[in-house]
């Protein structure tokens, strides 16, 4: 058969609003495969979970409710065990670094969680910083302080001692104006995509925790499309994390100039000296997810350990 | 056959399940869906994507606003607070043709300036209004028409589920949209208002005037109204003050309803319990219909009808405001088909760019859509506030209620038109900010 | 069938009587959060166990909704038909309706199965919640029994409906 007869037509589902860094990822993606490809694949986006939610999107792709998802692994803790160890306390200094340790990460265990899809692609956010009304600059100013913040980071605000608050983030805005949260910790670009700039005026960088993401698609479309289509998506996997990983760093960048600017957000930087009294406080959170890993029958130490390694490696280039 | 074919082909049997078949309408939302799906991808598919959806839906924290508001009515209701407080009202409107219906739109706004969703103020204000205004013989047709269109408030007026939507996917300042709604709300209000006042003049007897109470009579019934005022200045005080966000105002309501009741001891433990099990009923009856509007949601979103009718509107090669007017009829036409929420979530990333590009105000462009959609709240055949309303007045059917809607919708239409019109209702307050 | 009706009325009434419970301890958290916040520490998970807590008492509550027909349906034409033809129409829509709900049970089962066997954790306190998935499941087949029963009713009930 000719090359045109044979156009394949994909859905691809993605969670977050449109304009944020998941999607515009999904949109790069889908224009180069489009290009890349020769027209042979049609690609059609739906973002904001209009098709897939963030939680459903794993069991969606699985099921063939679409083609290809985005998913966030932190929303399901226990779930992806290995991969989700990129998100602990082990100081990955940006997205991009951070993209490309996580997809390191899973080609060498190949974990079983990932048994029933195709990766595409993995990425993470920039790491996550406390953002507030008041000043943070010592462990004293955190101490009862309630901060919106994922499940995820729950036990990172316990260890320092402020109160994680678990809400959606559409919930958030009116929250903070209210002040029934002081503040939130989460990565940087929210300061001037949800405009929370005009209500937290301090930035406090503690660069502590990355989420990991994956895109994956649905096996039996993978093993239906055409070799060479296969062989451009193979070859994207890589140049799409760091991609991604790029843009995130200068999205962040961008947020933070801008809530400079237009402001007046003041920027905290810890000193050596208490940064490292910080993450002595996140010690712990490491140890008790080797543990865990080891109930479950995976080498705890060694991933941690390879982390670290890659993180190290990655830099370097 | 083509996807959009499909669409209009599950629409067509969603109409004559509902209309012919007489099929509840949630179950009948959720079958068309299922099917529609199906049909589009493959079985497992539809049956993975149904069960996903209950389970989210009814996990959603966001709804549980639904059982504690309708809890905080109820408990109203059975202790007897809305009665004494619409006798209170009787006697200050009671003589002016259709005024319990004014006071129960003005009190519709009122709530709506505490709960952000419009099913959540229509099962709420349904529960508070609708057996008092029979009460006062007023028609179902009329009273069930202004709680319904009244509810629609509930996302206009700030806080707002919508506007929030709008505003995390197009990175606009909630705060911003939030005051930009003030105007708009207050206005669609007035002229819900205005549209008792006229369909009684025409109608008398629909919502019959009563005696004329003297003023020491007035001042008299005032103590009746005094619990929910109580309760409403709770909650506001709350709410704003920053102890509690919107998603909690409904638990907290809740609280103070039952403490003010055992206060005035005016709540038996019989009462008690048919208002928790009323509540029960009722918030299962909501929850279902936004279960079922949700999967048909889905089945419409991989038709790509919505997104192939959004990137036509604008492609088109048309003067700015016939664009923007295509793009408010599309949303009116989308809303009587579709979940709000879900048509906004497809449509928004579209739309936005373009308004952006004729020099739109983004907060103006993201209020008067808004307004559009509540219209589409309240329209057949997918129009949760008015079945919420319709299932819960017992003695109305649903042919009265959508009857009793349409006479508000011209209150609809000017309130866009003078938004179009005078943009500075709507960017008046947030540019003061 | 007076076995089944009475089988369905005691789960009805214990499904009401727990939801009920759970409703007062969503008012209770929800207010206690609130107060604790502001006096000590907020509650935490408050915001997983609400959305559990409201998952559960939806499911319950299925059953006996559709018992006392709340939900809500279009008349206008139905209203005018022949009693046979009515009679007719009722039966078709309520198997319809049966089956669907019998397989969402089926399914929403098999989420929970999917839940345990993946070993995923709620975001914030990481409790298993596999067993919400199952209420929602047991609600929905409580709904399709409910629908089923009505069915029988239409042909063994002299004069029903
Ligand atoms: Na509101
Ligand atoms: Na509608």
């Amino acid at each position: 058969g000719t090359v045109q007869a044979k156009k394949v037509s994909l859905n691809y589902a993605n969670f977050p609003p449109a304009p944020t860094f998941p999607c515009v990822q999904m949109e790069r993606w889908k224009e180069q495969i489009e290009k890349r490809t020769d027209g042979a694949v049609q690609i059609h986006t739906f973002p904001g979970g209009t098709l897939l939610g963030a939680k459903d999107m794993m069991d969606g792709v699985i099921n063939g409710q679409a083609d290809i998802g985005c998913i966030c692994m932190a929303y399901q803790p226990g779930r992806f065990t290995v991969t989700n160890a990129t998100s602990l306390p082990l100081d990955i200094p940006d997205a991009k670094t951070g993209s490309l340790v996580l997809l390191d990460l899973y080609n060498k265990y190949q974990p079983k969680a990932f048994d029933k899809v195709k990766v595409l692609t993995m990425f993470v956010t920039a790491p996550a910083n406390i953002m507030s009304k008041a000043p943070v600059a010592e462990l004293s100013d955190l101490k009862g302080l309630d901060l919106r913040a994922s499940g995820g980071a729950a036990q990172i605000l316990k260890a320092w001692g402020a109160n994680q608050v678990g809400m959606p983030m559409s919930d958030t805005p009116e929250a903070l104006q209210k002040g029934v949260v002081k503040g939130l910790f989460s990565s940087l670009e929210v300061m001037k995509d949800l405009k929370f700039a005009e209500i937290c005026k301090y930035i406090t960088i503690t660069d502590t925790v990355i989420y990991p993401f994956a895109v994956i698609m649905n096996k039996g479309t993978w093993d239906n499309l055409p070799g060479h289509v296969k062989q451009v998506m193979d070859s994207m996997i890589e140049e799409q994390s760091a991609w991604t990983g790029e843009y995130m760093d200068q999205h962040v960048s961008d947020s933070i100039a801008w809530s400079k600017k237009e402001h007046q957000v003041e920027v905290i930087t810890l000193s050596p000296e208490k940064k490292a009294e910080w993450n002595a406080q996140l010690a712990p959170i490491t140890e008790n997810w080797i543990k865990t890993a080891k109930e479950k029958g995976l080498p705890g130490d060694q991933i941690v350990k390879d982390i670290k390694t890659l993180v190290l490696k990655r830099t370097a280039k | 056959m083509s996807l959009t074919l499909v669409g209009i082909l599950g629409i067509a049997i969603l109409l004559l399940l509902l209309f012919v078949f007489g099929m509840p309408v949630s179950f009948a939302m959720a079958l068309v869906g299922f099917g529609g799906f199906s049909y589009i991808l493959n079985l497992n598919a539809g049956v993975n994507m149904v069960s996903q959806e209950i389970w989210s839906v009814f996990s959603k924290y966001g709804l549980t606003v639904i059982p504690l508001f309708v809890f905080m009515g109820q408990i109203a209701f059975y202790s007897g607070v809305n009665e004494r407080l619409y006798k209170a009202a009787y006697k200050w409107v009671g003589h002016i043709r259709g005024g319990i219906a004014m006071a129960t739109i003005m009190a519709c706004a009122a709530f709506a300036a505490i709960c952000g969703s419009n099913t959540a103020t229509a099962a709420t204000m349904t529960t508070v209004a609708f057996p008092q205004m029979s009460n006062f013989r007023y028609k179902p047709m009329l009273s069930c028409g202004s709680i319904a269109c009244g509810s629609t408030l509930g996302v206009v007026i700030p806080p707002s589920v919508v506007l929030i939507i709008i505003g995390l996917s197009t990175e606009q300042s909630i705060a911003r949209l939030f005051y930009g709604g003030i105007g708009a709300g207050l206005l669609l209000c007035l002229l819900m208002l205005l549209t008792v006042y006229v369909v009684c003049r025409l109608n008398p007897e629909w919502g019959p005037a009563g005696p004329r109470a003297n003023f020491s009579e007035r001042i008299k019934s005032l103590s009746g109204a005094t619990e929910m005022l109580i309760l409403f200045f709770l909650i506001m005080t709350g709410l704003y003050a920053g102890y509690f966000t919107p998603s909690e105002a409904g638990g907290a309501g809740a609280f103070f309803a039952v403490v003010i009741s055992l206060v005035q001891r005016t709540l038996s433990w019989e009462n008690f319990k048919k208002a928790t099990m009323d509540t029960l009923r009722v918030s299962c009856m909501v929850i279902m219909l936004i279960a079922g509007a949700m999967i048909l949601g889905k089945f419409l979103t991989i038709t790509r009808i919505p997104f192939n009718m959004a990137s036509w509107v604008a492609d088109l090669n048309v003067p700015d405001p016939v664009i923007l007017a295509v793009i408010f009829g599309m949303y009116a036409i989308g809303g009587a088909i579709m979940d709000a929420l879900a048509l906004l979530l497809i449509t928004i990333p579209i739309f936005f760019p373009v308004a952006a590009q004729m020099g739109c105000d983004p907060i103006w462009f993201a209020v008067l859509i808004t307004v559009v959609t509540t219209l589409g709240a309240v329209t057949p055949p997918v129009g949760a506030t008015t079945y919420v309303v319709a299932g819960m007045a017992k003695g109305s059917t649903l042919n009265e209620v959508f009857k009793g809607v349409t006479f508000f919708l011209p209150a609809y239409l000017i309130c866009i038109v003078l938004l179009m019109v005078f943009p500075w209702i709507i960017t008046f307050l947030p540019g003061l900010l | 069938m007076e076995t089944i009706e009475k089988i369905s009325d005691i789960l009805n009434r214990w499904a009401g009587i727990i939801a009920g419970i759970i409703l007062g301890v969503m008012i209770l958290l929800t207010m206690g959060n609130i107060v604790l916040r502001r006096v000590w520490v907020p509650i935490r998970g408050t915001y997983e166990i609400m959305g559990f807590a409201g998952a559960v008492i939806t499911a319950l509550a299925m059953g006996f909704t559709q018992k006392k027909r709340e939900h809500i349906h279009v008349d206008i034409l139905i209203s005018r038909f022949p009693r046979a033809v009515k009679k007719a129409v009722f039966a078709v829509n309520t198997a319809m309706c049966s089956v669907f709900f019998l397989v969402a049970a089926w399914f929403v089962c098999l989420r929970g199965m999917t839940l345990l066997e993946t070993g995923e954790v709620s975001e914030t306190l990481r409790m298993a919640y596999y067993p919400f998935a199952f209420v929602v499941a047991f609600g929905c087949f409580l709904l399709a029994a409910m629908l089923f029963i009505d069915l029988l009713k239409l042909f063994f009930l002299k004069g029903a409906k």
